[in-house]
């Protein structure tokens, strides 16, 4: 019997990424659970573009359990056991895959709580090289949408683009040279996935590029539509 | 002809790391060893009168194996509780193991012995009770031994003097979990008095880690820092459930580490040691084998397989390899015993393996340090010398063999009253 599980989603590429590694594996996604933080500078939770996870669960045809958080930091790992709690009740799920790369912040508290609640924890892609992970990721087909930029040493110009080989050659040799996480770990860049080898969608968005600082752009989506693959 | 004086000849190869930390593969040439400290390493070097030579010319040697953490009377639980997750599995061993007793111990411990010096194990560092038994066994063997007392089990925390040379007494605290944290500051306290290791487990489960986080609202290592028990006489066992930051704490006050792959497999305790980032971070991580109750086996050479399958699984990628395992089988574990060893080259005890290149599984010869890691198994080693010592040599295999089964017809009409 494959085991249900859900998946800890925030739209970007290491949740999505996780949930393909899931099925891959064999396990029954039974649900997305994301949780909408009320802050912008949330401990657990991603913020930017959260709401086009409704979309993206549209496009691989999966349930979601969609939460707002306060945002502060112990009390949003409250909302996440009630979510977690909700899906297992609904669900009947026996365990949760999460994106977590390289934050023990976020890992140890998912993994926390599941022990609390007695389910399982499934992180395929904890702490592997990032640079392996960037190119097996584009390679794999995953189209990923960059969002936002607040580092030194990424180009403005990258916000509303689609990580391509080619930029993604460039990405890297810059964060060999300024020394960032070619992932966005430490929150470099964040990431929406518009297609994925298991979307039966893809997604159309519009924004416009809005420039916060001298090293800080974001994209405001205006937009997202579902188009038929 | 003196003990512990003799001359392996014309080894095939020879494979160490160097003072230096550089692997080093020697090909054709004699190493010399001088009351149980290696001398000489070159070639064509001439025996001193009364020493004994050793033909190594179809051999690789390497330094012995150092099994940096084990349980090695659960030998007689072997079998006993194959599929069971951590804390299920403790229930029934711990039952189990209230109908131990002292002479189970030493006969489980001596069979174990046994089976850890054939396959390559020079030394180990045990936890278990009537740790006077276990150093008698592996007294009576010749096998270094690192054990002593249990936090909360023995009544004395004082290490008799037992008279034996490769004994390193230590103190053994099963866990945070298991005892009140008030006897487990007392316990490092003595040890720290004496300048003792102790010997614990910890983040071996995500259970245990909710526990301790739930209780004290820190992590188990966080913890044992803000108590002032952690430091480079620390060695924690499996952390299998640590974080970044609890790394950066082990690194900064330089406690050790062993890791023990098959029996975390076995467990299904699933998360890993980061031991990239220990070994990057210079901390002396050591592999050991775990009891026989969990890892059922003894083997040194199949952990360190384990060891880079399990991460290579773990991580998709090829950063640590054969080189990594085999360092932390030797070196390490000396490192963390603080002995001279682990390395061959002058200065340095003569714990020796030396591995037949006899068996069809060892052919071709591209990589004698792919050989050892990935292709050979217990039954290829020959020779295991600990300390200038020949203990097990090729004409001794059959008797070693043939004492170790009696021991077990010994033992198995008295283990029967623990199965409940």
């Amino acid at each position: 019997m494959p085991k249900n599980i859900a998946c800890l989603y925030s739209g970007g590429k290491d949740s999505t990424y996780a949930l393909h590694w899931a099925y891959l594996q064999g396990f029954r996604i039974k649900c997305l659970i994301t949780l909408h933080p009320l802050r912008r500078d949330s401990w657990m939770f991603h913020r930017p573009c959260i709401e086009v996870t409704k979309f993206q669960a549209k496009a691989l045809g999966l349930p979601i359990i969609y939460k707002y958080t306060s945002g502060v930091k112990e009390e949003e790992l409250n909302d996440l056991r009630s979510a977690i709690s909700e899906a297992m009740e609904k669900y009947d799920i026996e365990g949760i895959v999460a994106g977590a790369l390289l934050s023990d912040y976020q890992r140890m508290r998912v993994a926390l709580i599941c022990e609390e609640l007695g389910i399982k924890t499934y992180v395929p892609i904890w702490r592997r090289s990032q640079e392996d992970y960037m190119r097996e990721l584009i390679r794999s087909g995953f189209k990923v949408l960059i969002t936002s930029v607040s580092c030194y040493g990424l180009p403005l110009t990258l916000v509303g683009k689609i990580i391509t080989e080619d930029i993604l050659d460039d990405i890297i040799r810059r964060s060999r040279e300024f020394g960032f996480n070619p992932a966005f770990e430490g929150g470099e860049a964040e990431t929406l996935v518009i297609d994925a080898p298991l979307f039966n969608y893809r997604l159309n968005v519009y924004g416009d590029v809005v420039k916060v600082g001298p090293y800080e752009a974001h994209l405001n989506i205006k937009g997202v539509e579902l188009e038929r693959k | 002809m003196k003990e512990n004086n003799l001359i392996l000849r014309n080894c095939r190869y020879v494979l160490t790391f160097s003072p230096e930390g550089d692997l080093r593969l020697l090909e054709n040439i004699d190493i010399l060893v001088e009351n149980g400290v290696i001398t000489n390493i070159g070639k064509g070097l001439s025996k001193p009168r009364g020493f004994e030579e050793i033909d190594a010319g179809k051999h690789i040697v390497i330094p012995g194996f150092i099994n940096a953490h084990t349980h090695a009377a659960m030998v007689v639980f072997r079998g006993y509780a194959d599929d069971y997750e951590l804390f299920d599995w403790l229930r029934k061993v711990w039952r189990a193991e209230e109908r131990l007793d002292r002479e189970i111990i030493y006969l489980a411990t001596k069979v174990a012995c046994y089976e850890m010096l054939l396959s390559g194990i020079t030394g180990f560092i045990d936890m278990y009770p009537y740790y006077e038994e276990v150093v008698k066994a592996a007294k009576e063997i010749g096998l270094r031994v690192a054990t002593g007392p249990i936090c909360g089990f023995d009544e004395y925390l004082d290490i008799q003097d037992l008279d034996y040379k490769h004994y390193v007494p230590l103190i053994n605290v099963h866990s945070l979990y298991a005892l009140p944290i008030d006897e487990v500051i007392k316990c490092f306290d003595h040890a720290s008095k004496r300048n003792f290791i102790v010997h614990i487990h910890v983040s071996e489960t995500r259970k245990e880690v909710f526990e301790i986080k739930s209780r004290t609202g820190k992590f188990p290592v966080e913890l044992m820092d803000s108590l002032g028990i952690l430091n480079e006489k620390t060695l924690l066992v499996h952390l299998n459930w640590v974080t970044s930051w609890e790394v950066n704490i082990i690194s900064l006050r330089k406690a050790k580490v062993a890791v023990c792959p098959t029996s975390s497999m076995k467990l299904a305790n699933s998360g890993f040691t980061p031991i990239l980032e220990f070994d990057s971070k210079d901390v002396a991580v050591g592999l050991g084998t775990d009891g026989a109750c969990s890892a059922n086996r003894l083997d040194m050479i199949e952990e360190m397989r384990q060891l880079i399958l399990l991460y290579r699984h773990n991580y998709w990628d090829v950063r640590v390899g054969a080189k990594e395992a085999f360092k932390f089988a030797t070196v390490n574990g000396f490192k963390i015993l603080n002995i001279r060893g682990g390395i061959i080259a002058p200065g340095y005890k003569a714990d020796l393996v030396a591995i037949s290149l006899k068996s069809p599984w060892l052919r071709p010869i591209l990589n004698p340090l792919s050989l050892v890691v990935y292709s050979a198994c217990r039954s290829d080693v020959d020779y295991v010398i600990i300390e200038g010592r020949p203990t097990l040599t090729p004409e001794l295999k059959e008797e070693i063999m043939y004492r170790a089964n009696e021991l077990w017809n010994k033992l198995e009409p008295k283990i029967s009253k623990l199965w409940v």
